[in-house]
């Protein structure tokens, strides 16, 4: 064995987070935007979570041409086609199973789905339960607004019980769903939450679950005030803004001084707090890809051994 | 010792601005206002700007940057400087 084979491999240099950035910078390195407009409506929480995600790729630092990102339809599924990455855009709800796909092909690729609450939680619950419980290691973001807001806002499974929304006109009568409980008992081994209304804490949670070996899991409350809002008395981006402002409290008192961005700490006594945010859940798992890869091994051993006997 | 002011630039693509309201209405010194009819985004006030740059974080049209201001020979930033030394 020679001396070299023998010496460590030279660590990364882990980057530190580099939030005065300017915007355009990053666009140049990661996005690929139209001249004019997005195609979201005006205010919507989706730009702000695209933008977050930006400066989550910036600040996880991978390199976007071996990004590859999925996802089905919705309000959200342009997001994938204003970036540089790799991108498919399927059937509706069928992110997950893509991603697992491409993941078990190239193992080498970071794969991201980018995904709505009615995409991934009704119509694709099942590719999704079934990622988490394999741990693959894909990153599943989840916008969740409330409703179907790409066909005129009917109830979703995450529509909160007794809210109003197109056909659901005198409140909602089902409860909802919670996606990241649901992930935590599929099996999924990074969990977290945030809002659009806490940017930073946002970027610093995706690029947490970019970097997560395993099936990382986020949920990004991101607001509809033109289907979901206008009918529950919140007409304006930041009445909805404020709405999650006022109902966040982060879910550990763990956390260091400086990754808290003010949120405040969840205690027991506040049983009317709508949002728990931050890291619910992370436990180190076997991982998919390398289980199939030993298992390939296995095989292969198994066949050559019978030819040569 | 004098306090350092920190002067900032805040560029502003009307031609991606769609009024959402949530630029000025975020931004606690009131750099930012409308301009009727349109009410697109426009800056009032950029003195009072302190860079904390959530304006463009949270724009969802990617419509503003904030870049610190460039440091000029003999202009407002140096002498800032040269005060607060003194």
């Amino acid at each position: 064995m020679s001396v070299q084979s023998e010496m460590p491999a030279i660590k990364p240099v882990k980057k530190k987070l580099d939030l005065q950035r300017p915007l355009d910078e990053l666009v140049e390195l990661y996005a690929e935007i139209p001249a004019r407009q997005f195609r979201y409506c005006p205010g919507c929480g989706l730009g702000m979570a695209q933008s977050a995600i930006m400066r989550a790729f910036h600040r996880a630092g991978v390199d976007i041409t071996k990004v590859a990102t999925a996802g089905g339809s919705g309000c959200y599924s342009v997001m994938g086609h204003y970036f540089k990455s790799n991108h498919i855009h399927g059937s509706h709800g069928r992110g997950c199973a893509y991603a697992m796909g491409m993941k078990l092909a190239r193992p080498e690729l970071t794969v991201v789905t980018l995904q709505g609450d009615g995409d991934l939680l009704a119509i694709g619950g099942n590719h999704f339960i079934h990622a988490a419980r394999r741990n693959i290691d894909i990153t599943v973001i989840c916008f969740n607004n409330y409703n179907f807001g790409d066909t005129g806002g009917q109830f979703a499974p995450t529509t909160p019980l007794g809210s109003k929304t197109d056909t659901s006109t005198l409140g909602m009568p089902e409860p909802a769903f919670d996606a990241c409980k649901l992930a935590i008992g599929a099996g999924a081994s990074f969990v977290a939450r945030s809002t659009v209304a806490h940017p930073a804490h946002l970027t610093k949670m995706i690029a947490d679950a970019i970097e997560w070996k395993g099936f990382a899991f986020v949920e990004v409350m991101q607001h509809c005030h033109v289907l979901w809002g206008r009918r529950n008395g919140m007409p304006e981006a930041m009445d909805m803004m404020r709405f999650y402002k006022d109902n966040s409290v982060l879910n550990t008192s763990s956390v260091p001084e400086d990754e808290r961005f003010d949120i405040p700490i969840y205690s027991e006594d506040e049983k009317n707090v709508k949002f728990v945010l931050g890291v619910l859940n992370k436990e180190q798992k076997p991982e998919y890809t390398e289980e199939y890869a030993k298992l390939r091994a296995k095989a292969m051993a198994k066949v050559t051994g019978k030819a040569k006997s | 010792m004098a306090k350092i002011k920190r002067s900032f630039t805040v560029e502003i693509s009307e031609a991606r601005c769609r009024s959402c309201a949530v630029c000025w209405e975020i931004c606690e010194p009131k750099v930012l206002g409308w301009k009727p009819p349109l009410n697109k985004a426009i800056i009032k006030d950029i003195e009072a700007c302190t860079g904390c740059r959530l304006c463009e974080w949270l724009c969802p049209d990617w419509a503003i940057v904030v870049k610190p201001a460039a440091l000029e020979p003999g202009g407002t930033r140096a002498e800032e400087l040269s005060e607060a030394a003194s």
